[in-house]
């Protein structure tokens, strides 16, 4: 619930604040309580984290969060279980890096701990399903996220245009923003190559679409089939039309705070992003930014006939686990129950910080009276889909994943064919499925609840 | 070229020379050569002063415009950030591992060169390539096992572990500069110490050492910017956010505020300040040690 | 000697000989590792992005070999031409050289900014295009890079004896005729030690292109180190990682071997 890596970096005060943690005598050394390395989207974000839900924790040991630099944390973690240490609260990026801690044996397996907090019952059974490795339940989701569409109310009204529910009228607004002058679709990977997987999801789940995404998931079809080469090809004719980010080579360029500024100022149109943005976008409009721009958003939609109206896209942005080499496992455990339960908490969460809340029913009564409107639609929503998308780096075994985003700018430099690219990621994806590396994944549909 | 972080400026080659002395300037000079030295001047200060005017003007005005001198100094940026990358703290880490490295380095080095220099021990040219070798390996690809072992001595997370790194990374090529800098001084003077009676360590320490100070001048300069300017190894191997030193409170800085340049310049200019100091200094000294090292021509 | 092998074995012979045996294994940075023998390598040839990469690195070699030299070698050559100002101008020189590697960055990606700055002006966007990111930021590298030449390079030459000159001019030699008979022929030691470690470096460059394109865009500055980089830590294919470091500390024993058996013919001593 505190970071996805999808969420890069760009406006992770994270750093900022070592001054706080510092002060706090925060040591690497095992002196007492429970050692917790996170990673904050914002400084509002890290103060309310750390008031609300390392200090006001009253369990049977103290937490000790460390703050990491959101971009270095993988690795820092990573690269400590190597070394046959780390936190005792380990943070992951999703279920394909737990798959390799869990096979390495540095997770706790959490079963016990499942019956004794009855998580069964209480978290959303697709993101359980997602946490476990060889059917042993070796993590916690920790934030879940959704891709949406996220746009400015004002721009959309100045130029007589409505929210797009299907593939043409999308078109439609974009080739006309395009003629205007106006950069369509906000997006660009300067800050975070990876963000290219954002569009790629999109395309995926919602061109292809989620049934045959979970078929070839489940290695039942091909990535190589023409249903995916369709949905690439569409994409990249988007990015070939200078519709993604204005061009290509401006999508190698573009930061997001650049990005959230021309949505806010009406020279973009729509961004498709990940519900992170959500609070990401907060200083780029309104008061905070000295403007009256607002912004609202909408679902996906669905980029060809056939492919469910409203598809949710999902993701977990973070997992949380229990180092095996943990001296005070019960108490780790204790940590885990308290920042996954409590519907309140959760909807606090997300109004006062816009946490990424743990994937729990959420509904309208749990938010408290300050809370934007927007996110109580998003997230009631959200808790009520009825089908489901899948987003790559929650769902993609790690080197597809890799591959996925790190060739997917070739495709769009024209240095790589479709066909090619897919054939590629198909041969990668067949070894890890056979290697069992590929993270289980819930069908498509039927409520997420 | 800063490569990674092992870079450090070449280590001697050459038969060097003593101290060496401008040759006379010959033939005339011509304005072109004063313009094109012109050129090249602004070309290495330009950017470097736009730097400094973006870290006094308001966001506004940079977007506004980026190349002008700022119309009111805004020295608030600097306090800023100062307090928000906290940049004392990492500034005083920095401290204490660039002493500790340059202090170690020249220890080490000055052992090893000393020894390679004058004792005549056998299989010194397979160990120049050793040295050599070794400054080519990828600090990336064992960074693992060095953490790993790092935990396993307990070194992980201290200053102390990192300023061991340092000694390691950056010995090599201090000991091929000063062993060049060593054989340029005459073994007289040595032996000359011995035949008044002086023993081995009255003469390191009376006669090769203050001859051999622009060499260690040298090297403890050059240790100390690439100690002061590393992050990767840093990031990785200090765990502790309070032991961080400057160089990674930067990194993560300019991450955390991409959109707000001036603070970035404001906490650059901070960054460099000490590091120009040590240079504007020593630069007399350093450059006299260059000359006079095995870089000093034939 | 004894202090500098210990920590030198410690610090880097230790660790490489272990990645040395992951190079041979599956290993994905955290579990266990699995003997696979020369399958790591064998994938290596066939493996594009690497080939992408090696290509940029000795594409960045010759950059470094000609460009920074040449700027090194007439910085300091002019420097020894005039009369004043020489402290100052090699005093400025050299500044650039001190700025930390993440600094230079900021400096420059704003400076290039396709939105602000000279990319701008000029309608380019220098770090987003396929074919001006390479030698945009080895450019950058460069500007930080090539002051610390002339410092050596001037020191070398000032070693160079006078009379030489003197005799040159009087046989009428032009500046530049005295360059090429005299001043390179003297300093050459220097000129090769400098190349020989130029090639070196530009095989382990890493920290420019990762702050300012991370390999980027769609590979265009991928090199070794950064290709390495991502292998271990976002591919978790550490075995396959250590693969591509091997290969690369090869490429540099090869070329320090080179150096070698060149310097023992031409009797310099190192």
């Amino acid at each position: 619930m505190t970071i996805s890596r999808r969420n890069f970096l760009v406006l992770s005060g994270a750093t900022a604040l070592t001054p706080v943690l510092a002060s706090c005598g925060g040591g690497s050394g095992s002196g007492g309580g429970l050692q917790y390395w996170s990673a904050f989207q914002n400084q509002q974000q890290q103060d309310y984290f750390k008031k609300e839900r390392v200090d006001a924790f009253q369990g049977s040991a103290k937490v000790r969060l460390t703050v990491k630099p959101t971009d270095t944390i993988d690795r820092l973690t990573q690269t400590a279980l190597a070394a046959g240490t780390g936190p005792d609260l380990v943070l992951t990026a999703g279920p394909a890096q737990v798959a390799a801690y869990a096979d390495a044996g540095y997770l706790l397996p959490l079963e016990k701990y499942s019956q004794k907090y009855g998580w069964d019952s209480m978290l959303a059974p697709w993101a359980l399903a997602a946490s476990r490795v060889d059917g042993k339940l070796v993590c916690l989701p920790g934030g879940y996220e959704t891709m949406i569409m996220i746009y400015n109310p004002a721009t959309l009204e100045q130029h007589g245009w409505k929210v797009p529910t299907n593939r043409s009228e999308f078109e439609a607004i974009c080739t006309e923003a395009k003629a205007k002058g106006l950069m369509p679709v906000a997006s660009g990977n300067a800050d975070w190559r990876p963000a290219s997987e954002w569009w790629v999801t999109f395309a995926l789940n919602h061109s292809a679409g989620p049934d045959a995404v979970y078929s070839a998931l489940q290695g039942r079809t091909r990535w190589s089939d023409p249903v995916f080469a369709d949905a690439i090809n569409l994409l990249n004719g988007y990015y070939q039309q200078g519709w993604w980010g204005g061009s290509v080579d401006s999508y190698f360029t573009n930061t997001f705070p650049n990005l959230y500024t021309a949505l806010a100022s009406g020279k973009a149109v729509f961004m498709i992003t990940g519900s992170w943005a959500t609070s990401e976008i907060l200083p780029y409009f309104g008061a905070a930014a000295g403007n009256d721009a607002t912004w609202d958003w909408a679902p996906l939609f669905p980029l060809r006939d056939g492919v469910p109206a409203e598809v949710w896209d999902l993701g977990i942005g973070a997992t949380l686990s229990v180092n095996a080499k943990s001296a005070n496992p019960d108490a780790a455990a204790e940590y885990l129950n308290f920042l996954e339960s409590d519907p309140k908490r959760q909807a606090q969460g997300i109004a006062e910080a816009s946490l990424q809340p743990a994937p729990i029913q959420l509904s309208a009564a749990d938010f408290p009276e300050s809370v934007d409107e927007r996110l109580v639609r998003l997230y009631t929503r959200l808790s009520n889909a009825a089908t489901i998308g899948y987003t790559t780096w929650t769902f993609w075994p790690q080197q597809t994943d890799t591959d996925l985003y790190t060739n997917f700018d070739k495709v769009i430099t024209g240095q790589l064919s479709t066909k090619d690219y897919l054939d590629g990621l198909d041969k990668v994806f067949q070894s890890e499925l056979a290697a069992k590396k590929v993270p289980p994944a819930p069908a498509p549909s039927g409520p997420a609840k | 070229m800063t490569t990674t972080p092992t870079d450090s400026p070449p280590a001697g080659a050459a038969r060097g020379r003593g101290a060496a002395r401008p040759h006379p300037v010959t033939g005339r000079v011509s304005s072109l050569t004063y313009v094109l030295l012109c050129a090249l001047l602004l070309f290495a200060l330009g950017p470097l002063v736009l730097f400094a005017f973006s870290s006094l003007k308001t966001q506004s005005e940079l977007a506004t415009s980026p190349l002008s001198f700022p119309t009111s100094l805004r020295w608030s940026n600097f306090a800023t950030a100062w307090e928000q990358a906290n940049m004392g703290a990492g500034l005083l880490n920095s401290l204490i591992v660039v002493v500790g490295t340059v202090a170690g380095v020249c220890v080490i080095a000055g052992c090893a060169a000393y020894a390679m220099a004058r004792l005549d021990l056998p299989g010194s040219g397979t160990f120049i390539t050793y040295l050599l070798v070794s400054s080519s390996l990828p600090t990336q690809m064992f960074l693992v096992p060095l953490f790993y072992l790092w935990t396993k001595l307990n070194l992980y997370d201290s200053l102390f572990g990192l300023i061991v790194i340092y000694w390691g990374l950056f010995s090599p090529f201090a000991t091929l500069l000063l062993r060049s800098f060593m054989i340029t001084i005459p073994r007289e003077f040595e032996e000359a110490a011995r035949m008044d009676g002086a023993g081995e360590l009255r003469v390191l320490f009376q006669v090769v050492l203050p001859n051999a100070l622009p060499g260690f001048l040298t090297i403890a300069l050059v240790t100390a910017l690439s100690a002061y300017n590393e992050f990767l190894i840093a990031v990785t191997f200090i765990q502790d956010s309070s032991l961080l030193p400057v160089s990674t409170t930067f990194f993560t800085f300019q991450q955390g505020f991409t959109q707000d340049y001036t603070l970035i310049g404001a906490a650059g200019m901070i960054m460099v300040l000490p590091m120009l100091l040590l240079f504007l200094a020593l630069q007399r000294r350093f450059i006299e040690g260059v000359s006079s090292s095995g870089l000093g021509g034939a | 000697m004894l202090p500098l092998i210990a920590i030198n074995a410690l610090v880097v012979l230790g660790p490489s000989l272990l990645a040395v045996y992951y190079s041979f294994t599956d290993w994905n940075g955290i579990g266990t590792a699995k003997w696979i023998g020369l399958h790591n390598y064998i994938e290596l040839a066939g493996d594009a992005e690497f080939r992408n990469a090696l290509w940029h690195n000795i594409l960045w070699t010759i950059f470094f070999l000609v460009v920074p030299m040449a700027m090194g070698l007439f910085g300091a050559y002019a420097l020894t031409r005039i009369r004043r100002f020489r402290l100052l101008f090699r005093v400025a020189y050299f500044l650039p050289y001190i700025v930390a590697s993440v600094i230079t960055a900021a400096i420059w990606e704003n400076l290039l900014s396709p939105d602000v700055g000279i990319g701008e002006v000029l309608h380019l966007n220098f770090l987003g295009s396929q074919t001006l990111a390479l030698p945009t930021v080895a450019f950058v590298n460069n500007w930080a890079w090539w002051g610390f030449l002339v410092v050596v390079f001037l020191a070398a030459m000032q070693g160079v004896n006078p009379n030489l000159y003197e005799a040159a001019a009087l046989d009428g030699a032009g500046p530049f005729r005295q360059f090429w008979s005299i001043t390179l022929p003297s300093i050459q030691p220097t000129f090769m030690f400098l190349g020989l470690m130029t090639i070196i470096w530009s095989f382990l460059s890493f920290d420019y292109v990762y702050v300012l394109t991370q390999g980027g865009p769609a590979g265009a500055t991928d090199v070794l180190s950064t290709l390495l980089y991502r292998e271990a830590f976002a591919s978790l294919r550490a075995g396959y990682a250590s693969a591509v470091g091997m290969v690369m500390a090869l490429i540099s024993g090869v070329v320090v071997a080179a150096y070698l058996v060149i310097r023992k013919r031409k009797d310099w001593a190192v």
